[in-house]
Parts: structure tokens; sequence; C-alpha cells
């Protein structure tokens, strides 16, 4: 069951003058799921952060329905490319006008564990004004889940941060997830999308390519390297379905699953093959977008 | 807790909590001491200036006549800061893009708007106070008896509302544009224009006038003025400060009235509540649903002029 679907959405920008015809969103359709991250890449100018805003109401739509089908339907969690906030008041007072605008009961408790779970905790009553850029896509992450919602939606919310800002946000949203909140966010960081999302959707000139899994398959292909060529190994791997072999006989690549990897590698060291390197090969974000845009998979 | 509350407490908070409040607070009160010194000082010398003994009545006169010369002073410098101020309060949001994220939250565009005016009008309140307060301690400081409480308050409404009106007038210029260049622009163009078409439309409205009764006089012609020139006069705030010498109750020949003191106190209320109106009009367009009227139409009126360019 879809919390979020999306069908039929068109916005252009553009006057008389330009005929209305800049196309920002096509005809978009698309669905996640309860507790799916999905991750929307594609590249500037493809129509993602219109995407985010016309879902969010800060930008009108021209045609389209936006469903969601489950929990809070009043209030998404958003979190804005640039966090914007009240800049000369507290980060405890900003969050206490949301709170009550989202109409919670416990405002002040309900805020104060936000910040602190988020941690801001020492630094609450600082103005907005005086924090770091990663402080403030902490507050504004702490801002967008306070009222509970069942869905997140967020703008490029890895552009800009340090490493360890990254470390954090990806802490975050795994906390996030185990709350089985629902969440669609745009980046360029494929490497983070590889981490955090379950799914990718690939958006271009306003159009939905395609949508694709990321989550891990059931059976994977394992590369095995050894230390020194061995032609006995290809005969003990005879069990499982066995894919490409380098020229030199020193790697191989198995299809099995996870579960079945002790037993390959007990498989090459009972015929005295010297295991140096065990990989599990998956399709990365970066494949993926490779084979959307530059290899013309579209 | 009420929505509209919860608007007005972070209005509040963000307008003290901004140091150029203060300053600007600072700079309403040194001007108020300064109009109310001028004030002082220009009623001293038109009572020594009189060698005959004064009457009671005439150092009464002399009084309310610098009451309302004090407030002709103010309202010349504070309505240009009002303006401003009430100019930039949606702007900045709007520049950020706060407003349309605060709108994400299914809050009523009403009390957002209402929020601002409530706020805006305390300030306006504040500065007229101040005003006030100026006044009266520095008359005592030059050991001039001042007017009683009741005719300083009572002075102090016309101000009030013409500085309510300029308020309610930049609010709504403030949701013509999210380019804080722009709206101060648009403020001052339309506050040069308004003090200079309003004279020309009391001259127009006179000669109006004289055309058909030949035998008016400047002093009287106002009862024959027709209805559109009062609204075309009244539609500029300034106006309404023929209440002050009213409620003064001046004797001042060259002072000519539109209205009677009740006839001001309405149009002025009409005024304010009209701009109040106009400019939630214009700050209900923000974050609609679906596209605009005029999105509608362009879009309509882009697709045939495609398909005829296609054709061709």
């Amino acid at each position: 069951m879809p919390t979020l679907r999306v069908s039929g959405l068109h916005k252009t920008y553009g006057s008389i003058m330009t005929a209305g015809n800049v196309k920002a969103l096509d005809d978009v359709a698309f669905e996640v799921n309860k507790g799916e991250i999905c991750g929307l890449v594609g590249p500037n100018g493809a129509g993602k952060s219109t995407l985010i805003k016309v879902i969010m109401g800060v930008e009108t739509r021209d045609a389209g329905r936006i469903e969601i089908t489950e929990g809070n339907v009043g209030i998404i969690g958003y979190v804005p490319e640039k966090p914007i906030f009240f800049e000369d008041i507290s980060a405890y007072n900003n969050l206490v006008f949301f709170a009550r605008l989202a109409g919670l009961s416990d405002v002040d408790g309900a805020c104060k564990r936000s910040l602190k779970e988020f941690g801001l905790g020492g630094r609450e009553n600082d103005y907005v004004s005086s924090y770091s850029k990663g402080m403030r896509q902490r507050l504004a992450m702490a801002r967008a889940v306070l009222h509970g919602p069942s869905i997140l939606i967020m703008d490029e919310p890895f552009s800009g941060l340090d490493p360890s800002m990254m470390i954090e946000l990806r802490a975050i949203f795994k906390r996030l997830k185990e709350k089985e909140i629902t969440m669609l966010l745009s980046s360029h960081e494929l490497n983070e999308i590889d981490q955090v999302c379950s799914s990718i959707l690939f958006i271009d000139r306003g159009r939905i390519l395609r949508k694709e899994s990321l989550e891990e398959e059931d059976i994977l292909s394992v590369q095995i390297v050894l230390a020194a060529p061995n032609v006995d190994v290809e005969r003990s791997l005879g069990p499982w379905r066995i894919g490409p072999i380098s020229k030199d006989m020193r790697s191989f690549v198995v299809l099995a699953r996870r579960e079945e990897i002790p037993d390959i590698v007990f498989a090459v060291t009972s015929v005295k093959g010297r295991v140096e390197e065990v990989k599990v090969l998956q399709r990365k974000a970066e494949d993926r977008y490779a084979d959307v845009f530059l290899k013309g998979g579209a | 807790m009420n929505e509209l509350m919860v608007h007005v407490r972070k209005d509040l908070r963000t307008q003290f909590s901004d140091s150029v409040f203060l300053l600007l607070v600072t700079a309403l009160v040194m001007i108020s001491v300064l109009m109310a010194f001028q004030s002082s000082i220009s009623y001293l010398g038109s009572i020594h200036n009189q060698q005959f003994v004064v009457a009671d009545l005439s150092v009464d006169m002399a009084r309310r006549q610098s009451l309302s010369d004090f407030w002709g002073g103010i309202l010349s410098i504070f309505t240009i800061v009002i303006l401003l101020v009430s100019s930039f309060s949606l702007t900045g949001e709007k520049e950020t893009g706060m407003t349309r994220f605060v709108l994400t939250y299914r809050t009523s565009k009403f009390m957002i708007y209402l929020s601002r005016f409530i706020v805006l009008s305390l300030f306006v309140l504040l500065s007229c106070l101040i005003s006030l307060l100026t006044f009266f301690i520095v008359f005592s400081i030059m050991d001039v008896s001042v007017l009683g409480v009741e005719v300083l308050l009572a002075s102090m409404v016309f101000p009030l509302l013409i500085l309510l009106a300029f308020g309610a007038f930049g609010l709504l210029v403030s949701t013509l544009s999210s380019k804080k260049s722009a709206v101060i622009s648009i403020a001052l163009i339309a506050f040069v224009l308004g003090s200079i078409i309003v004279p020309s439309l009391q001259t127009a409205a006179y000669e109006d006038v004289y055309r058909h009764h030949p035998g008016v006089t400047s002093s009287n012609y106002t009862q024959y003025v027709s209805f559109e020139y009062i609204v075309g006069i009244f539609s500029y705030p300034m106006s309404l400060r023929e209440g002050i010498s009213q409620t003064l109750q001046l004797d001042n020949s060259m002072q000519v009235h539109f209205l009677s003191v009740e006839g001001d106190l309405i149009a002025g209320g009409i005024l304010v509540l009209a701009l109040f109106f106009l400019g939630f009009a214009m700050f209900n367009r923000e974050r609609m649903e679906g596209p605009s009227a005029m999105k509608k139409l362009s879009l309509k009126v882009g697709a045939k002029l495609a398909g005829r360019r296609k054709k061709k």
C-alpha cells in the first residue's frame, strides 16, 4: 500500500510570451510505500526541487493528484534545500512556534526532546543565526519530525555537509527508518543514496524515467579473489552458478545467497585456494545513474 | 492555543528580539523630543510676543495649537518610518521563503496577515504613546502647564488612525513583491504621488464647486464637494489630519474641513479596513493548490499561440 501516490502531475513555467511551455514537470507519476526511503536523482534542472516544492504546495501545480494514504495527512515533514528559520529567535522558540502550529499538546516536552534527540540540547536557547550549517540541518530535521509525520520530504539534505555531519545525518536516517517514516529525498550524493535509500527514482526534464529498488537481491554476485592462481577452485565451486572468471584464474564470480558465502570460502580453501578477498558485487547507485543518464538507458 | 495567538506571540518575539527595533524606538524617542522642544519654544514665543495681558482662553488655544503643530511634525516623519517598517513586515519572510514554508503547516493565511497587522498596530500605538509622553515631559520640564490628559489622549486618535492607515498600506505593499528594493520603491512612489495628487484634487474640488456655486468661498466650499472628490481625497491618509484640529477645537479660519469629526473617524476606519482587506486579498495569492486565474489564462493563450506557430 503506497503512503505517497503522485499521478499526472504537470507544472509549467513561463508566461504568454513564452507560450507557457517551459515544462518543469511532465505527467509525473510514482508511488512511495510505507517505510520506504526513496532517493530522487537526476541532473541539474531535471525537476527534483520543483517536484518536491509542488508536493509540499510551496509551488502551484497545473494539474495532477498528490495522495497521502496513510498517517497524518495534514502535515508532511519537510526539509527544504536551504533550511529557513526565524533567525533572531532561539532554536527552541522556533520549534515552539511550529509545534503550536501543528497543534501538539505537550509543546515544551516535544521541543526539548526533539532538540536533545538531534544533538542540540545544550544550544537550544541560542539564536539560530549563530548556528553552523550542520546545526541548521539538524534543527531542520528536528522541526520536520517534531509533529510525528508519516512522510518526510527532503531536498538535498546532504548538500554542503562535511564528512562528520554526513555520518551524523546517516545515523539520523537510520533512526527515522526504524520509526517506519516514509521518506523522499533528492540528492546528487549517490554514495549517500546507496547507504540510506531503499529505492531510487530517476527524473530528467520533468519526467520520471524509472524507479529501481536498492534493496539487496536474494541472489548476490560474490567475487572471490585468490592470493595465487588455482585451477582447482573452479571445480570446487561446482554446486553454485559461476559467473566471469579472470584469465589469470585468480578472480571468480559466484552467484549465491548471502548465507552461502562461508560455504563458498570453505569449498575454495578445501582445494588449497588461498582466499585474499571476498566481495559482494552490487550495482551501486552510481552504476545505475550511469546506465540511465550516460549510456542512454532511459 | 488559539492559532492567531500562536502567530501574534511569534511575531512579537521576532519583532522585539530584532536589534533594528530597539534602534527604531530610540530614533522615534529622539524625534519626539526634538519636536516637543520645537513646539514648546514656539508656544512660549507666541505667548511672550503678546504685549498685553493674555486671556486664559487664548493661552488655552495657543497650547492646543502647539499640540496640533507637534502632531503635524511627528506625522511628517513617523508616516515614512511606519510605511517603511510595514513594507518590510512580510517581504523579508517572502524573500527567504519562510511565508510559504509556514503555509505548508496548513495554517490560515488570514491569521498570518491579521497577526502582522496586530503587531504593526501595537507598534503604531507605542509610537504615538511615546510621542505623547515625550510632549508631556518636555512641556513639564519647560515649566509650561500642559493640557488635560483627556485632551492629550483625544488628540492622539487621528494621528493613530493616520499611522494605522499608512501601516495597512505598507503591509499591502509588502505582499506585492519579495524583493525589498521593489517594495521600498513602490511605497515611496505611492507616498510621493499621494502627497502631490491630493492637494491637486482639493484644488480641483474647489474649482468644480465654484463652477456650480459661484458664491462660495475657500472657507465654505467643502460642504458642496461631491462624494467622488471626498473618496479621492480621503483615499490618502494624510487628509485625515483635519480631524486633529477638529478634535482640539482649534478656531482656525484657514483650515478647511471636508467632514465632521465623526465623518473623519468613519472615513479613517473605512480606509484602514479597505487597505487591510485589499492587502489580504493580495497575500491570499500565496501558495495556491492549483494554478491562478492568470496562469490558466496564460496557459490557454500560450497553447493557442504555440499552435499557430506550428501551423505556420
